[in-house]
């Protein structure tokens, strides 16, 4: 083995040291560019998302002969007149069931603020003991109220930016990023370079995989559920099975709170007991669906946190964040959780770790 | 100032192409098919003395384009260190690590002068297993076609050395 000089050996620490810092300070500065600007996070990470959805249809027209580029902007062509299609059919009826219902708004908080009332007099005289729901509940549901109907029109715009800007960023991700990250390899030190380069391909692969696996899950969930209430001709299907969509990105907790807004619609317009039967047959269909077809096929993929991990992270998730939050912080915490398994694996060079 | 940069890009590539088209694993690819497998290499360079891999830690093949390295076999830092190669620019090695599931070799690299290498890794070559099928066949092909030449070798030596054992 060459001896090496003292000399050289500062040579090399110094040279080492120098690209560590310049690796970590661009990663650090990203990371708080990301975090200081809000809005653009929101629309990066949806970005992310949709590069992570796109990504195998490209390798797939790759196969076929075609170069990168080329194969990119098909992609995105074809997909821009599938949702222009998709939101001539969709954008109208969503339009339409948001005014309903900032219209039908009053009806339901008095309906609600009954529910509350009855059940409130239910415990009183099945338990005797005295709860002051009602003050609690109508302090929220006013809240929510004028969320619905004064800042709905604002959020909306603010909606629509973030679906423009996303696909947008997505492009460019997909565009550049290969070369973005190679220049960005340039600069880890040679003692970390191979390891750097394992984990970007593990790390890639786990959460590729975990995304496209999640939103698979919460696009057929909804599917099922908006075709299933509008055959039983349930007011608000669309905004419903969106919500149910949404929600099932949370595991255990998602179905659940996915169905609620639809019981209390069914409540509050008295609908009969075979109706309301069905309405939650759709759901329990929907459920049916995820758990014994999708969960089987995808779930190999997915990594699954602790039900109680689940649980404290969406009250943090809400602490922080409101009900966005809540849908994105279990998927934050499992693309950190694949994350921290692909480094652990790498460093201890062993498959058995589960947590 | 346009034209200089993309003269330089193409001369530089063109050099990575000549280098990667004189490695016996790239020999059988085609122009276009070498082009998918350069935008995957990554150029590195080492200074004298700089480990290159380490045992247990390798997950590529580095071709040399300047410099000279030694290939070690042993723990580093133990007394009973060898050189079992001396490599110069042209040469190549790693290429096991490519098929390689967990590495417990004892091999390890270092740059003797100062070196620039050019380093193609596993998940480099599994991405162009998926991108581009039949280029990562014939990578493979070439690969399991040195690893039985190296077989070969390993089993006359064996012989040898049983006939001489009888001996």
């Amino acid at each position: 083995m060459l001896t090496v000089t003292t000399e050289q050996k500062n040579k090399l620490k110094h040279i080492n040291i120098i690209r560590l810092l310049v690796f970590l300070g661009i990663l650090a500065i990203s990371a708080s560019l990301l975090i200081l600007m809000n809005n653009l996070f929101i629309a990066l990470l949806l970005a992310f998302v949709i590069s992570y959805l796109v990504r195998p249809l490209i390798v797939l027209l790759e196969r076929s002969g075609l170069s990168y580029n080329p194969s990119l902007v098909i992609i995105f062509l074809t997909g821009l007149i599938i949702l222009l299609v998709l939101g001539v059919w969709l954008f109208p009826m969503a339009l339409e069931q948001v005014s309903h219902l900032q219209k039908e708004w009053p009806r339901y908080f008095a309906g609600i603020t009954s529910l509350i009332e009855t059940t409130e007099m239910n415990i009183k005289s099945w338990l005797n003991i005295e709860i002051p729901l009602r003050e609690a509940g109508e302090a929220k549901l006013a809240s929510l109220g004028k969320i619905i109907v004064k800042d709905l029109p604002s959020r909306l715009m603010q909606f629509i930016t973030i679906l423009v800007l996303a696909p947008f960023l997505a492009f460019f991700m997909l565009k550049d990023g290969h070369r973005l990250s190679k220049s960005f390899m340039v600069l880890v030190p040679n003692n970390l370079f191979e390891m750097v380069l394992d984990l970007q391909y593990q790390i890639n692969k786990q959460l590729g995989a975990f995304i496209r696996a999640r939103f698979t899950e919460a696009l057929i969930v909804g599917i099922v559920t908006f075709t299933g209430l509008s055959i039983i001709g349930c007011p608000f299907a669309f905004l419903l099975a969106c919500f149910a969509g949404l929600t099932n990105l949370i595991p255990y907790l998602g179905p659940i709170i996915g169905a609620i807004p639809a019981i209390i619609v069914a409540l509050v317009n008295n609908f009969a007991t075979l109706d309301l039967f069905f309405l939650i047959s759709v759901y329990a269909i929907a459920q049916a669906i995820d758990a014994g077809i999708l969960v089987p096929i995808l779930v190999a993929r997915i990594v699954n946190l602790h039900p109680v991990t689940v649980v404290v992270l969406i009250i943090l998730g809400g602490q922080f964040m409101g009900v966005l939050g809540m849908i994105i912080s279990i998927p934050l915490a499992n693309a950190l959780k694949v994350t921290f398994l692909a480094v652990y694996e790498h460093l201890t060079q062993s498959k058995q770790l589960s947590l | 100032m346009d034209f200089l940069w993309s003269n330089f890009f193409n001369k530089e590539e063109k050099k990575q192409q000549e280098i990667l088209q004189s490695n016996p694993l790239f020999s059988s690819l085609s122009a276009k098919e070498l082009k998918q497998v350069i935008q995957m290499v990554y150029k590195r360079s080492f200074v004298a003395g700089e480990l290159i891999f380490q045992p247990d830690r390798g997950i590529g093949m580095y071709i040399i384009v300047t410099g000279e390295v030694h290939i070690l076999y042993g723990k580093l830092g133990s007394s009973n260190t060898n050189i079992i190669s001396r490599l110069k620019a042209g040469d190549f090695f790693g290429e096991a690590a490519l098929v390689r599931e967990q590495d417990h070799s004892l091999i390890s690299a270092q740059a003797v002068t100062d070196c620039v290498l050019i380093g193609f890794f596993k998940p480099n070559l599994l991405t162009i297993i998926e991108k581009h099928p039949s280029t990562g066949a014939k990578i493979l092909m070439q690969l399991g076609t040195m690893l039985e030449k190296r077989l070969q070798k390993a089993g006359e030596k064996l012989a040898e050395f049983n006939d001489t054992m009888e001996n």
